[in-house]
């Protein structure tokens, strides 16, 4: 088995293919994200405030569990995209079949991750496994194949592949995520400061700095947060997927080529 | 010595040839020329041929059937996720979503 890519090494990598990405990566992954990401904040907010909410929790949960299949079905051909460009000469192209079968793979396995993420966290050392599963799921449950388990066994074999660098990039992830979340939290704070020094106008953040501890406001920070960092976790472990795989198919080997062949062209 | 040795089987095909590989799914001996790898697995050809088979069309519907239950109960978690977290929400005070709590908390 090769030595695998530093952590680092890894995470600047998928920043690099982030920023290469093209336009539609980008679009593809907001129209799954954002509305799923909205309706929660929405649900959080109308569940906190509202005094007649529990009349209709069950229709908008409902309503919530199918954004969260849209988003997830839309998180897996973010994923192919990019993992696709990584390949030489490889398009990427969806048929109904696979659009078919892709929702059934996202719908049966995803949900299950919202229950097994905190409880092998709380139980702490099965969690960066499980944490890379449900990520590669995204990524083989993109509708090539319509066996589920043959989805489930190749991801977890992919997820228990390096486990070292895996628990590395859920650290330093972990520490950026945080970091994110408290830049984007200071910004929505100061914003009403500033809306108050430059236009006079008074707010519930002005008067009272505890206002920053509303669960609402505490929500859209994380759904801000979450919609800045998860497409670079995605890539992340699409990269890894890539190197995981390279190993028998060599895969990477053949793109560096074909970038040699393109630098000589040049 | 094992009797199950690689090295001592030969090929179920080719008597004279030496075994390289036991397929896992009829745990039988083969040739570098009889097997294929299929999924990360080195598989014989007629056991490949086998998962490779289109379905057994009495098996269609209830492998659909299997599926649709399967999805069901993915949707159903997922509702009862959203459903409870929805319950949870509503048992805390207003003064706690609002951030009150905390300034009264601090207060006394």
């Amino acid at each position: 088995m090769p030595r695998p890519k530093g952590a680092l090494d890894l995470i600047e990598e998928a920043i690099v293919e982030l920023r290469n990405a093209p336009a539609s990566a980008w679009i593809t992954y907001y129209a799954g994200s954002l509305p799923f990401v909205l309706s929660l904040l929405y649900f959080w907010a109308d569940m906190s405030r509202s005094a007649f909410a529990y009349r209709h929790l069950a229709e908008a949960a409902f309503g919530l569990s199918l954004l969260y299949v849209w988003m997830k079905c839309w998180q897996s051909v973010f994923a192919s995209l990019i993992y696709k460009r990584l390949l030489p000469g490889v398009t990427s192209h969806f048929t109904t079949a696979s659009v078919f079968r892709m929702a059934l793979a996202q719908t049966v396995l995803q949900p299950y991750s919202l229950f097994l993420l905190p409880l092998t966290f709380l139980v702490f050392l099965p969690f960066g496994w499980t944490y890379a599963l449900y990520h590669n799921i995204s990524l083989i449950g993109n509708g090539e194949t319509a066996d589920i388990r043959a989805v489930l066994r190749k991801s977890w074999k992919l997820a228990s592949l390096w486990p070292g660098q895996n628990h590395r990039v859920i650290l330093i992830l972990w520490l950026f995520s945080m970091v994110v979340f408290l830049n984007v939290g200071i910004v929505i704070f100061f914003i009403p400061q500033l809306i108050q020094t430059l236009f006079g106008v008074e707010s519930v953040f002005t008067m009272s700095p505890f206002q920053a501890l509303n669960t609402t406001f505490l929500s859209v920070v994380w759904g801000v947060s979450y919609l800045l960092v998860n497409p670079l976790i995605k890539t992340i472990y699409v990269l890894r997927c890539f190197h995981g795989e390279s190993v028998h198919t060599g895969a990477d080997l053949a793109t560096e080529l074909d970038q040699l062949a393109l630098s000589l062209d040049s | 010595m094992s009797r199950f040795d690689l090295s001592q089987q030969r090929c179920l095909n080719h008597q004279q040839r030496e075994a390289v590989a036991r397929c896992p799914e009829c745990k039988r001996y083969f040739c570098r020329e009889c097997i294929a790898e299929h999924e990360d697995r080195v598989l014989c050809a007629s056991c490949l041929r086998k998962l490779q088979a289109p379905e057994d069309k009495k098996k269609r519907p209830l492998r659909l059937l299997f599926r649709t239950i399967q999805l069901l109960c993915s949707v159903l978690l997922l509702w009862l996720f959203f459903y409870y977290m929805g319950e949870v929400l509503l048992l805390f005070p207003t003064s706690f979503h609002e951030g009150t709590f905390w300034e009264k908390l601090g207060e006394s």
